[in-house]
C-alpha cells in the first residue's frame, strides 16, 4: 500500500520544462514579434501621424485667427505686401497699422513665420512652408486673402503631415 | 507534496494569449480614441468652411444673394436638407485630406412678432434673407453635418417702416372678434393675429396690398389697400357671420377578425364532449383563412402558447360572416347541427394537449385536472406570426400561481372556477352586450368588457361559413380619431372615450353651411366621406362610423380666390410636392391628396394661368386621414418684366448680373440673375410701374443705369431694355503641378496686363502708395492643386498670367516660376487650362 501511494506520487511530480518545450516557445514568440513589431511600428507612425497633421492643423488656425484677428483691425490705406528680403517667396510679408495706431508685420522668414506687435519681435511657427498675403484685385486694399501652409517632417523625412488654411479678410477701416 | 520546478508550457502560453489580448485591446481603443480625435478634427474644418461661405455669400452685393428657387433635397438626414442647385450650386472641398461637401440654402424671411417667419422662395424680396450653410462629410462611413444659419439684410430697405392697424368686429353685434387670422395676400407668412379687443397691428414694407381676414365661424373678408412709407395705416373690419352645423358620431376601426365564442365543453347526444372557437369577421373583405389564419392555445400550467394543428375544410371568411373551429363535425347544440369549417387535426399531440387522446379536447374545463379552467387561446396569422385577437380567462381559486389566465387584452375574463362545461363566452355586438341580430364585433382590446360569460347551458348558437352574415354595429373605438372636414372654417377635432363598455365619440362644431368631405381616421385606418351636407344650426349625427380604409395619405384643402374673394375661371391648378394635382372648383375650393409627413402646396404653377402669379405654401404637416383644410390662397394679377445684358462694346451676352425692380415707392419687389445667356424674366409682380436697375459693383458701368417699366396688363411679359455692363468680371483658372505631382502647398498667382521685369519677374510692393495704373490679380492655388483668379474683362491689352512656387529644400526656399501671355477675358466668363508645372 505505501509503496503504490509513492509510486504516484512519483507519477504526479513535475518536471522542469524540457528543451524542446522551451525551443517551441522561443519559435512561438519571435514568430509573434516578428509579426506584431511591424504592426505597432505602422500603429505608431499613424498615430504619429495625425497627432503631428492634429497639431500642424491647430497652430494654423490660431495663427489664422490671430492674423486675420489683428488684419482686421487694419487701415487700408497702410497696408503693404512685399517680402522680408529677395530670396523669400513674393508677398510673403504683410505690414500694416492699426485704427489704434500699433504697428504690425508678419512675414516668412525661411521655414520661419514672425510677427512684429509694435517692434517686439516673435515666431509663431517654424513649421513655415507656405505663406502668401495677396489683394484680390489690387485696386481694393479693402479685402486680403491669406494662405498659410504649415507642414512637418516625419521619419527621416519619409513622410509629410500638411495642413493648408486660407481666409479672406475685409477690412473694416479706410 | 507537490514542488513545482518552473513554467509549464501551457502556464507559458496562457500567458502569451493573455498578454497579446491586452494588445489587441490597447491597438483597439486607440483605434476608437483616433476615431473620435478625428471626428472633432473633421468638425471644426467644418465650421470653418461653413463660416467661410457664409462670408462669401455676405459680401457679394444683396440683389445678388438670390433666394434658392432650384432646390434639391439631402435625404440623408432627417428632416431632408433642402439646398440651391443653380445660383448656389454644391461645392467639393478637400481639405486635410477628407472631402467635405457644402450646400448653401437662401430663402426669404420677414421679422413677424418679433420671430424670423420663413417665406416660400418664389415670395417677393422682403429686404431680409436667411442664409444656411451645411457642411456634410463622411466619418467612419457615417454621414455629418454642421450647419449654420445667417440672416442678410438689404442696408438700401428701409425695414418694416409702414403698418397697418385696426378692429375686427362682428358685423351684428359689433363685438370685437379675437384670433382672427390676418394675412398679406401678397406674403404668405406676413400675418397677425387679433388679441382679445379684437385689435392687430402688422409691421410692413410701403406698397400695394391685399388684406385677407379668415376668423373661424365668419366670412372671410378681402380687400386691398395701398400704405406709403412711414405710415400707419388703419383698417377696420367687420366679419359678416356665417352659418354652420355640426357632425357627431361614434368612430370604431373594423381592421381585424375576431374570436366571438369560446365553448370548451358542451356534451353531444351520443356523449362526446365538444369544444368550439367561433370567427367573426368584422371587416369588409373576405378573409383567406385555410393555411393563413390559425390558433394557438396555452394552459395555466404551460410556459408558452401552443399551436393547434388544424384541418381546414371551408378556405374562407367573408364580410360579416362566421369561421367555425372545433374537435368534431357537426357540432350538435340542442339537437341542431352546425358543421364546422375546420377542426383539430389527428396530428396533435398530448404532450402539447394533454386531454387530447383519447378525447379530442384542446381547451380543458373545471374537473379536467388539478386546478384546470384558466386558459387563453390566440388567433393568428400563420405568415407573419402576428396575433390578430386573444381572449383570456382566469381561474380566480386555483392554486397559487395557476390563477391568472396566461395572456390576455386588458384584462382576463374573471372566473372563480374557470371555463366549464356547458359554460359560453360569447363577444358582446354592441356596448349593449351580446345579440343574435348583429355581429360579435365590439373589441375595446379588454376580454373582461368584451365577452358575456353564459354559464349555464349554450345559449348562444355557434355559427359557421355559411351562417347569414351579420351587420356589424361596432368594432375597435376610435379612440383619438381625428375628424375634419375641407369647409375650410372647422378646426378638426379628436374623438375621446365615453361610456362603459367604453366608445368613442365626437363632435365637430362649427362647419360651414354647405356639401362637404369629412375624413375620420386613427393611425393608419380611416374613412372619407364625400356628400355630408351641413344645413345653419343642423347636427348631423352619423352613428357609428367605420374606419376600414387603410389609408397613408392625407388631405390638403382650402380657398383659391383673386383679390375681391371670387372664384377665378378658367379653373387654376394645384400641385403638391408629393405629385398629386387638382384643379379649383367652382365653390373656390381645391381638395389635394397627399403624402403624409411635411407637404407644399404651389397654386397656378410655373403661372400656368399667365394673368396670375403663383404662390406656394411651405411646410404644412399632414398625418394619415387628417384634412388640412384652411390652406388658402389669394392670387392677384400681374405680369413680367424681361431684359437682356450684354457687354459692353459688344453683342456677347453677359449672365451672373443681379437685377433689381423697384415699384413706385421704391421697395424692392423682384431680383434675378441674369442667365448665360444675359437674360433676365420676374417673377409675376401685381401690375403698375417698376424702375428695373441692374446692380453692379463700383468698378462695373451699366448703361442705362435704370429703365422704368409699366405692366399694363394682366399675363404680359414687358420688356425693359438691353443694358450693357462694362468692365464686368471673368475668371482665369488652372493648376500647378511640381515634379508631376500636384501643389498641395500652394503656388502665387498673379494676373496682370503688365509684364513684369527680372529673374523671377518681380511683382512690386503693393500699397496704397504704389498702386496706380493696371491692376493685378492674385490668389493662391488650392490644396487641390486648382486655382481661380477673377479678373475684370480685358481684351486689350490682354493678361499675363505669373505662377510663383516656393520649394522648400532643406531649411531654404528655392523659387520656381512660370509665365503665360496673351489671355483674353470676357466679363462672366471663364478662361481655364491655364496650368503650369515644373
Amino acid at each position: 500500500m505505501v509503496k503504490i501511494i509513492k509510486n504516484k506520487y512519483k507519477n504526479i511530480k513535475r518536471r522542469a520544462t524540457t528543451l524542446s518545450e522551451l525551443m517551441a516557445v522561443v519559435v512561438i514568440m519571435s514568430i509573434l514579434v516578428a509579426v506584431g513589431v511591424p504592426v505597432l511600428n505602422t500603429v505608431n507612425q499613424n498615430i504619429m501621424m495625425s497627432k503631428t497633421r492634429l497639431s500642424l492643423q491647430q497652430d494654423a488656425r490660431n495663427i489664422m485667427f490671430l492674423i486675420t484677428r489683428v488684419t482686421r483691425e487694419a487701415k487700408a490705406s497702410t497696408v503693404s505686401i512685399s517680402r522680408y528680403n529677395t530670396s523669400e517667396p513674393f508677398y510673403s510679408k504683410i505690414n500694416f497699422t492699426t485704427i489704434d495706431n500699433r504697428n504690425y508685420q508678419f512675414y516668412q522668414n525661411g521655414t520661419n513665420l514672425f510677427m512684429v506687435d509694435n517692434g517686439r519681435t516673435r515666431v509663431l511657427t517654424s513649421d513655415l512652408r507656405y505663406l502668401a498675403f495677396t489683394f484680390p484685385e489690387s485696386s481694393n486694399l479693402g479685402i486680403i486673402s491669406i494662405s498659410i501652409t504649415l507642414e512637418k517632417n516625419l521619419f527621416s523625412g519619409k513622410r509629410k503631415a500638411l495642413h493648408m488654411a486660407s481666409e479672406k479678410v475685409r477690412i473694416m477701416n479706410e | 507534496m507537490i514542488k513545482r520546478v518552473a513554467f509549464t508550457l501551457t502556464e507559458l502560453m496562457v500567458s502569451v494569449v493573455v498578454i497579446s489580448v491586452f494588445i489587441v485591446v490597447a491597438v483597439e481603443s486607440f483605434k476608437y480614441i483616433q476615431r473620435g480625435i478625428q471626428f472633432s478634427k473633421d468638425r471644426t474644418i467644418a465650421i470653418n468652411l461653413a463660416q467661410e461661405k457664409m462670408q462669401i455669400v455676405k459680401q457679394k452685393l444683396y440683389y445678388k444673394v438670390v433666394s434658392s428657387t432650384y432646390t434639391d433635397y439631402l435625404d440623408d438626414f432627417n428632416p431632408s436638407i433642402p439646398y440651391d442647385t443653380y445660383y448656389f450650386p454644391p461645392e467639393n472641398i478637400l481639405e486635410a485630406g477628407v472631402q467635405y461637401t457644402r450646400y448653401t440654402y437662401i430663402i426669404p424671411v420677414v421679422e413677424s412678432g418679433g420671430q424670423i417667419v420663413e417665406l416660400p422662395p418664389q415670395t417677393p424680396d422682403t429686404g431680409m434673407k436667411k442664409i444656411t450653410v451645411t457642411v456634410v462629410w463622411k466619418n467612419n462611413n457615417e454621414k455629418k453635418k454642421v450647419q449654420i444659419s445667417n440672416i442678410y439684410t438689404n442696408r438700401d430697405t428701409a425695414m418694416s417702416n409702414s403698418a397697418i392697424t385696426g378692429s375686427i368686429k362682428d358685423s351684428y353685434s359689433f363685438v370685437p372678434i379675437p384670433g382672427a387670422m390676418i394675412n398679406i395676400a401678397e406674403y404668405m407668412g406676413v400675418r397677425g393675429v387679433s388679441d382679445s379687443n379684437g385689435n392687430y397691428l402688422i409691421d410692413m414694407t410701403p406698397g400695394n396690398y391685399t388684406l385677407y381676414i379668415e376668423a373661424r365661424g365668419y366670412f372671410p373678408y378681402l380687400g386691398m389697400f395701398s400704405v406709403g412709407p412711414n405710415q400707419t395705416l388703419t383698417q377696420n373690419v367687420l366679419l359678416t357671420k356665417m352659418a354652420s352645423g355640426e357632425i357627431r358620431g361614434y368612430p370604431w376601426i373594423r381592421d381585424h377578425l375576431v374570436i366571438s365564442q369560446v365553448v370548451g365543453s358542451t356534451v353531444n347526444p351520443s356523449g362526446f364532449d365538444q369544444e368550439y372557437i367561433e370567427i367573426f369577421n368584422p371587416t369588409t373583405y373576405t378573409w383567406l383563412v385555410n393555411g393563413n389564419v390559425g390558433l394557438k392555445f396555452q394552459r395555466i400550467y404551460d410556459n408558452e402558447k401552443k399551436i393547434i394543428q388544424i384541418d381546414y375544410i371551408n378556405n374562407s371568411i367573408s364580410s360579416g360572416g362566421f369561421y367555425l373551429f372545433a374537435n368534431t363535425s357537426p357540432v350538435i347544440i340542442n339537437q341542431i347541427p352546425v358543421y364546422a369549417d375546420a377542426v383539430w387535426s389527428d396530428s396533435n399531440s398530448s404532450s402539447d394537449f394533454p386531454y387530447f387522446n383519447p378525447g379530442y379536447n384542446i381547451i380543458p374545463v373545471f374537473g379536467d385536472g388539478p386546478d384546470e379552467g384558466g386558459g387563453a387561446v390566440e388567433l393568428y396569422d400563420i405568415l407573419s406570426s402576428k396575433t390578430i385577437d386573444s381572449v383570456g380567462w382566469n381561474r380566480n381559486n386555483g392554486a397559487s400561481g395557476k390563477k391568472q389566465a396566461p395572456f390576455y387584452e386588458g384584462s382576463a375574463i374573471s372566473q372563480d372556477i374557470g371555463l366549464q362545461i356547458a359554460e359560453q363566452y360569447v363577444r358582446y355586438s354592441s356596448t349593449n352586450g351580446p345579440s343574435i341580430a348583429y355581429g360579435p364585433s365590439y373589441d375595446s382590446n379588454n376580454n373582461s368588457v368584451d365577452f358575456y360569460d353564459y354559464t349555464s347551458g349554450i345559449s348562444v348558437s355557434p355559427n359557421n361559413s355559411s351562417s347569414p352574415s351579420k351587420t356589424v354595429v361596432s368594432a375597435t373605438p376610435a379612440y383619438g380619431a381625428i375628424v375634419g372636414c375641407n369647409d375650410g372654417f372647422s378646426i378638426s377635432t379628436n374623438a375621446y372615450t365615453v361610456g362603459n363598455p367604453p366608445y368613442s365619440y365626437f363632435d365637430l362644431t362649427q362647419i360651414a353651411t354647405g356639401t362637404w368631405s369629412c375624413s375620420i381616421s386613427s393611425n393608419t385606418y380611416g374613412v372619407v366621406m364625400d356628400t355630408i351636407t351641413i344645413s345653419s344650426g343642423s347636427i348631423t349625427s352619423l352613428n357609428s362610423v367605420f374606419l376600414d380604409t387603410q389609408i397613408t395619405w392625407g388631405y390638403v384643402s382650402g380657398m383659391v380666390t383673386d383679390v375681391f374673394g371670387a372664384n377665378i375661371t378658367p379653373a387654376i391648378k394645384v400641385i403638391s410636392d408629393s405629385g398629386s394635382s387638382a384643379y379649383v372648383a367652382s365653390n373656390k375650393r381645391y381638395m389635394l391628396n397627399v403624402s403624409t409627413g411635411m407637404v407644399n402646396v404651389t397654386v397656378n404653377p410655373n403661372n400656368l394661368d399667365t394673368r396670375y402669379v403663383s404662390i406656394s405654401s411651405s411646410g404644412i404637416n399632414v398625418l394619415p386621414g387628417e384634412i388640412n383644410s384652411s390652406v388658402d390662397f389669394v392670387l392677384f394679377q400681374g405680369g413680367r418684366i424681361s431684359g437682356y445684358v450684354t457687354i459692353a462694346g459688344s453683342t456677347v451676352p453677359l449672365g451672373g448680373v443681379a437685377v433689381a425692380i423697384y415699384d413706385s415707392y421704391d421697395t424692392l419687389r423682384d431680383e434675378q440673375i441674369t442667365a448665360n445667356n444675359g437674360r433676365f424674366i420676374t417673377n409675376v409682380l401685381s401690375t403698375g410701374t417698376y424702375v428695373v436697375e441692374p446692380m453692379v459693383d463700383s468698378k462695373e458701368n451699366v448703361n442705362p443705369s435704370t429703365a422704368t417699366v409699366t405692366i399694363a396688363t394682366a399675363g404680359s411679359t414687358v420688356f425693359s431694355t438691353t443694358f450693357t455692363v462694362s468692365s464686368s468680371l471673368g475668371y482665369v483658372k488652372g493648376s500647378v503641378k511640381f515634379h508631376g505631382n500636384i501643389v498641395k502647398s500652394g503656388a502665387l498667382i498673379l494676373v496682370t496686363t503688365v509684364t513684369l521685369t527680372g529673374t523671377p519677374p518681380a511683382p512690386p510692393i503693393l500699397s496704397s502708395q504704389t498702386i496706380t495704373g493696371a491692376p493685378y490679380y492674385m490668389a493662391s492655388s488650392y490644396e487641390d492643386g486648382s486655382y481661380s483668379v477673377e479678373v475684370r474683362q480685358s481684351t486689350n491689352p490682354k493678361y499675363n498670367v505669373y505662377s510663383y512656387y516656393p520649394d522648400l529644400n532643406g531649411s531654404t526656399f528655392t523659387i520656381y516660376w512660370s509665365s503665360k501671355n496673351n489671355i483674353s477675358v470676357l466679363g462672366g466668363q471663364s478662361v481655364g487650362g491655364i496650368d503650369f508645372s515644373w
